[in-house]
């Protein structure tokens, strides 16, 4: 089983007007476990795309997606959600947060769906609480989103997409929404984290100060990396 | 955290938008259970009052003009198993008549007169507080309306005498037999109970007349005798055990048998106080049979002897060798007439037609034998009980119902009256007898037996089977009746249906609007993982679960729905139920279809909504938390050729109608309509491209800023083309169906004239109380009932004869288990008219309908029915059978041949005269009448008819009115659907101001902008309102257009007026709501905060 995500010749196009407007052109890189990747650009050159497809939100027009040796674009509708559940991690530039929940009951949220793990070290429940408190969210645990401040929400979101231990985490604008002391304790969270679960970490982002806490920076320029 | 914290986190976070939902739910639920319990209601007040109108009634034995002891009650309830299995039998005189407020001289016809015990208060409620004494009685409610009587008034009851003869019979009673007896009201009973006794079912209390059995038994000289037997009990026997304890109890003086032994002449006769011995009792006995006959003249030698009995026989009255053509005379007459034997004879009899149309006819015969009057030959009784003949010591006293020329009858003849009476001047072979005079009443006068074998019966009971005379399940064919009847339930949901429907959209636009508002959370767990069927399913159950508190809310709702529509019903509509006796009642059953059909609709509607939003994409749904544009789809070539030729086809329909003067032709004028909504909705939709657009634009340029904003909002409609068309094409058919419905009321006078309309082109109906024997059509008739031949000159009657039994028309909610049955004239069939709906034979021609009566060569009577009520009434199909019993209680079938459209001969099924008599020979004379006269002379002639008439209760309508109060019951159905369909519309524009909310919401970055660059809050208000009056407007307008091609023909009547103003305050309620919803909306939406919208844009 291989030990990243590789994207192999990554092409998107779009039919728009009936005429077909390409946003991705032959990406190809790779990003291993433990290691994290921030992807650069101008507005509209296919970032958010590049990670929507590694997220299997989105499909390629051609080219391969690798996630740890798993093309997860040959599963069926039910397997990739199941794959994406239990393999990827998200985090939004809009935190996401459901309004009507605690901030623990959001963290938990993709759990509700992960099939048990017998041989798991700790619960879900004891795991969110753990990086609830990692995250220096404890005192909020019970609160409701619109009771926390941005910065506090995407710490939670950031929680919230390591809760089912994924083995690759996409970030789209993490701090897209944030001050600058929000968004400096995000970067740090980001990274901090992606050495103690061990994930693949790939961030979309226009901030310098967040690339430059990632291992490798690539920027992508009218859907082709230069 | 688990699903079911998550759904109830989801369910109460969200709960003012799940609380418009469940609101709507419930209304949803409401309007559907609640039409529910206005079946339920109405089907329970059915069997109440099955149960008032029977009591504890059992099985009724009907004798109708067939009169036994009226101790039979008594006889039949000592026998010891009928003890163990009722309560009583009671035993009652029920005959129609005609009540008349003395001091008012105020009538009323079809009046139950009914002759009682006291004991026959005990099988019901309501009876009077105390006995009725003679000279006393009770009427009920329904009756003493129509009198205006009040307790202590005096009241005439006048009734027909029934003959021991049917008038129709050959020597039957006197037409003219009509008694008055003279009471005072002693009670007046409510219309509930044993108030409203009767055998049919309808819901419609019957003008009821009680009285001591004693006094109506003195009156119609029937004493001890009564014509119906009522078995009373708690359901526990069996109609077996009743007929079982009749048999023991049966007599022959019930079956109106009598037995005469002659020692010295050597036989037992059986003969019958009713001349005729019936048939089937004939066909069970082995007597000789003897038929004697009344003749006008006996001739030989050109002498005549007038007004003779003939008998005919077998020896040893006769010859054992007479031929047919043979007689033999006694030796009066062949004395009278020189007459030797090998002379020939002649006779001369009549027969009576239709319409007691008496006919001449001769035989002749040759004199085989001259007998003296002695032994047998002197045997007076061998004339029957013919009345007004047997009865009187003169020939002068004859009063019989033949028109007998007294100036004919000899001093000789009164001689041989005074000392022979009766006894036969002639007698002929039994076989000729049968040829010459045969009638539906019977053949044999008697029955004679040897004395050394005598009839079999003699000494026991003989079974009343035999006589037709058998007990009838009435509670439950009452039960099955009320049970069956009009389905109120299924009924008004069909009328609630547009509020149903309006309801679950309202529901269904609420929750989705939800939903979308929260697409950014659906996008979140997508992308987390949840699958699209997941998350479908979670909001599905959040959906449900909220249907179901709706639901819940809706069941309060449904009772209260459900009575307001029941209130309704017993007052403003209660032409559809023609009874304000209708009580609230809810089924278990019925709730819990309610409450869960309203769930399963909410939950379907639910599912449609959810099903676009869980279908799209994580991504779509993050990015943009559910704004999005809907990309313009032009419309397709096919919508604008079917626009194009709706509009072509309606325009060719309205012509076509108009170049063929077919201008009343409401099929036509209805499609032409409902093409051009198809044309007008095709032509909004395009007015929504942006082509439209740009034109819109272009005429508001140079123009003020209010029409320049209102140019700018009408063309905002075309940024959701479809979500546009789609609120406009519902308000327009909502519009049309409600204006379409309204307006399109039945007009009972248009083309009254004409034969092929519901009248049959017949200016008169009429019915009458005792039946009516003459021909109206001829001098002799008019003259007899007393009508002047002038009034009646042009003017052609067509009777009809009727069976008694349930109405079998709109006017009935209870199936019409045991229909009344008409009998039609040949006449009619020739004349034709009314306007056939099917037919079964497809070689008879629909103008020809009627011949299908007359196309059977089998034991199966053709019979024709109105086609709503063969469908709805009698629940069955063209060329389906009904079985009935016929006279004598065998099972007969009718096979449906055809169908009416709507006439006035609903309520009936209509077989042939002829089958008719087959089935019902004792039926005599007419009850109903189709009056053909010319319409500017119809007052005159009803006017004159009910007056030479009135004491037979003729009661003659304009057959328009008729036909009208048959419409009645439909026009009602469309008020209702009228009004459920505006209330539905109504909550239908509701709907308009979640479309505004959705809109605003989708497109608060764009009017957060036209904030930013200085737009006031009112010029936004105007803007979004304009767009969605604008679509209020098409809406409306579209609908009416096409609405009014299709009312069209009823525009053109001037008889029944289209119900403009509740159509129009029906539209503008509908405008003013759809207005106020709309303004409303905005104004939430403007009072939120819209920069904010603007950042995160």
């Amino acid at each position: 089983m291989s030990d990243r995500v590789s994207v192999t010749k990554l092409c998107k196009q779009y039919e728009a007007g009936g005429e077909a407007r390409r946003i991705l052109a032959d990406v190809s890189f790779d990003v291993a476990a433990g290691q994290s990747l921030a992807i650069m650009g101008p507005s509209g050159t296919g970032k958010s795309t590049l990670l929507n497809i590694i997220g299997t939100l989105d499909t390629p027009t051609s080219g391969t997606v690798d996630v740890f040796g798993v093309n997860p674009f040959s599963l069926p509708e039910k397997q990739l959600a199941s794959f994406r559940n239990g393999t990827i991690g998200f985090i939004f530039q809009a935190h996401h947060l459901l309004p009507q929940c605690s901030i623990l009951e959001n963290v938990l949220i993709p759990s509700l769906i992960a099939p048990p793990a017998p041989n798991a070290k700790e619960t879900p429940h004891a795991r969110a609480v753990r990086l609830i408190e990692r995250v220096g969210l404890t005192s909020r645990m019970n609160a409701r989103p619109g009771q926390l401040s941005g910065g506090e929400c995407q710490r939670a979101a950031v929680v919230r997409s390591l809760i089912n231990a994924p083995r690759v985490v996409l970030a789209d604008e993490p701090t897209g929404s944030l001050d600058r002391s929000s968004a400096e304790t995000i970067g740090t969270l980001l990274s901090d984290l992606r050495r103690e679960e061990n994930v693949a970490l790939i961030v979309v982002t226009h901030a310098e100060t967040l690339a430059a806490r990632m291992d490798r920076t690539m920027t992508l320029r009218d859907g082709a990396l230069v | 955290m688990t699903f079911t914290r998550l759904l109830l986190r989801s369910l109460t976070y969200h709960w003012r938008a799940h609380a418009g939902a469940a609101l709507a739910a419930a209304v949803g639920t409401a309007v559907l259970c609640g039409a529910l319990i206005v079946g339920d209601s109405v089907r329970h007040s059915l069997l109440a009052i099955t149960s008032d109108r029977l009591g504890d009634t059992q099985f009724a034995l009907i004798g109708g003009d067939r009169f036994f002891g009226d101790d039979l009650a008594k006889r039949v309830a000592a026998q010891p198993d009928f003890t163990k299995s009722f309560s009583g039998a009671h035993a009652v005189l029920l005959i129609q008549g005609i009540a008349i407020h003395e001091a008012d001289d105020v009538r009323a016809y079809q009046v139950q007169i009914i002759g009682t015990k006291p004991d026959f208060w005990t099988i019901g409620t309501d009876g009077p507080a105390e006995a009725l004494k003679s000279g006393e009685i009770a009427i009920n409610a329904s009756l003493a309306h129509k009198l205006g009587a009040a307790v202590g008034d005096a009241v005439r009851v006048r009734v027909s005498k029934p003959g021991v003869l049917p008038l129709d019979a050959p020597l039957g009673s006197k037409a003219d037999s009509a008694v008055i007896l003279r009471a005072k009201v002693k009670a007046i009973l409510p219309d509930k109970g044993l108030g409203r006794f009767s055998l049919n079912a309808n819901q419609v209390a019957p003008y009821n007349l009680f009285l001591p059995i004693e006094d109506l038994q003195t009156k119609l000289t029937q004493k001890g005798r009564a014509n119906l037997l009522l078995v009373a009990g708690k359901g526990a026997g069996s109609l077996e055990v009743a007929q079982h304890a009749l048999q023991a109890a049966w007599t022959l003086d019930d079956a109106q048998i009598r037995v005469r032994k002659e020692e010295a002449l050597g036989f037992t006769e059986l003969s019958t106080p009713r001349v005729f011995l019936d048939d089937n009792f004939v066909s069970t006995q082995i007597g000789s049979g003897i038929s004697t006959y009344f003749v006008n003249a006996i001739r030989a030698n050109g002498k005549e002897t007038p007004y003779s009995m003939v008998t005919a026989a077998g020896a040893p009255l006769t010859d054992a060798d007479l031929k047919e053509d043979e007689i033999e005379l006694n030796a009066w007459t062949a004395e009278d007439l020189g007459a030797k034997v090998g002379d020939a004879v002649e006779i001369e009899y009549w027969v009576v037609g239709l319409q007691r149309k008496l006919e001449t006819r001769t035989a002749s015969f040759k004199l085989k034998r001259i007998v003296p009057i002695e032994g047998l030959h002197a045997d007076r009784n061998l004339m029957p009980d013919f009345p007004g003949i047997a009865d009187v010591d003169s020939t002068h006293d004859w009063d019989a119902s033949v028109p007998i020329d007294m100036k004919k009858i000899r001093p000789k003849d009164e001689d041989y009256w005074k000392k022979y009476r009766g006894t036969p001047k002639a007698f002929i072979a039994l076989k000729r007898g049968e040829q010459l005079w045969r009638n539906r009443f019977g053949m044999y006068t008697a029955l004679r037996y040897p004395l050394s074998n005598p009839p079999k019966l003699l000494g026991t009971a003989l079974p009343p089977e035999m006589l037709g005379i058998k007990f009838a399940d009435v509670k439950n064919a009452g039960v099955k009746s009320a049970g069956e009847g009009t389905d109120f339930g299924g009924l008004f949901l069909g009328f609630s249906f547009f509020l149903i429907i309006a309801a679950l959209l309202l529901m269904a636009l609420v929750f989705q609007f939800g939903v979308e508002s929260r697409s950014g959370e659906t996008g979140l767990l997508l992308a987390v993982g949840f699958s699209t069927r997941r998350v479908r399913t979670l909001l599905l159950i959040e959906g449900v679960l909220v249907a179901t508190v709706g639901s819940a809310l809706g069941m309060f709702g449904a009772t209260a729905y459900a009575q307001a529509l029941l209130s309704v019903l017993a007052t403003r509509w209660v032409a559809a139920v023609g009874t304000s006796s209708l009580e609230y009642h809810a089924e278990p059953m019925s709730l819990y279809i309610g409450f869960a059909s309203g769930i399963f609709m909410a939950a379907i509607a639910i599912f449609f909504a959810v099903r676009k939003q869980a279908s799209r994409s994580a991504r779509e749904l993050l990015a943009a938390s559910g704004r999005h544009a809907e990309p313009f789809s032009p419309m397709g070539k096919i919508a604008k050729i079917v626009g194009v030729v709706s509009f072509v086809s309606a325009l060719g329909a309205v012509g076509w109608a108009l170049a063929t003067g077919n201008r009343a032709s409401a099929e036509v004028f209805f499609s032409a309509g409902a093409l051009l909504l198809i044309a007008a909705l095709i032509l909004v939709r395009r007015l929504f491209s942006p082509k439209s657009e740009a034109a819109l634009v272009h005429t508001a340029q140079g123009q003020s800023a209010f029409q320049a904003l209102l140019g700018l909002g009408v063309r905002g409609a075309s940024r959701r083309a479809g979500r546009s068309t789609a609120t406009a094409a519902l308000l327009a058919c909502g519009t049309f169906l409600v204006v379409a419905v309204g307006a399109n009321k039945q007009d009972a006078t248009v083309n009254a004239q004409d034969r092929s309309s519901g009248t049959g082109g017949f200016a008169l109906y009429a019915q009458s109380t005792n039946p009516v024997y003459e021909d109206l059509n001829t001098k002799k008739g008019r003259e007899v009932v007393g009508v002047p031949d002038a009034l009646l000159s042009g003017v052609t009657v067509f009777p009809l004869r009727v069976k008694g039994g349930d109405e079998a028309s709109c006017l009935n909610l209870n199936r019409a288990s045991n229909p009344r049955i008409v009998g039609v004239p040949k006449s009619l069939t020739e004349r034709g008219g009314f306007s056939f709906a099917s037919i079964l034979d497809e070689k008879i021609k629909k103008e020809h309908g009627w011949e299908a009566l007359h196309d059977s060569n089998s034991e199966i009577v053709p019979a024709i029915c109105d086609d709503q009520a063969l469908t709805y009434i009698l629940n069955l199909k063209l060329g389906d059978t009904l079985t009935i019993a016929d006279e004598h209680g065998a099972p007969r079938k009718l096979k449906f041949v055809a169908t009416l459209n709507s006439s006035i001969l609903q309520g009936s099924v209509l077989i042939s005269e002829e089958s008719f008599l087959s089935l019902y020979p004792s039926q005599s004379g007419y009850l109903a009448f189709l009056i053909d006269a010319p319409f500017e002379k119809s007052a005159e002639t009803s006017k004159g008819l009910a007056s030479a008439l009135a004491d037979e209760g003729f009661d003659p309508i304009p057959a328009a009115e008729r036909l009208a109060s048959f419409n009645a019951v439909e026009n009602t159905y469309l008020s209702t659907f009228q009004a459920l369909g505006g209330l539905g519309m109504l909550l239908g524009s509701l709907g308009l101001g979640v479309v505004v909310l959705r809109n605003m919401l989708e497109r608060r970055g764009e009017l957060a902008l036209l904030r930013a660059v200085g737009y006031s809050r009112a010029a936004i208000g105007w803007l979004v309102l304009s767009e969605h009056l604008w679509l209020l407007v098409l809406g409306l307008a579209s609908g009416m257009i096409a609405a009014l091609v299709a009312v069209a023909p009823a525009l053109q009547s001037t008889a029944v007026p289209v119900p403009w103003l509740s159509i129009l305050a029906t539209l503008g309620a509908v405008f003013v709501f759809g207005l106020l919803a709309a303004l409303a909306a905005t104004g939430w939406m403007l009072r939120q905060p819209l920069l904010p919208a603007l950042r995160s844009e």
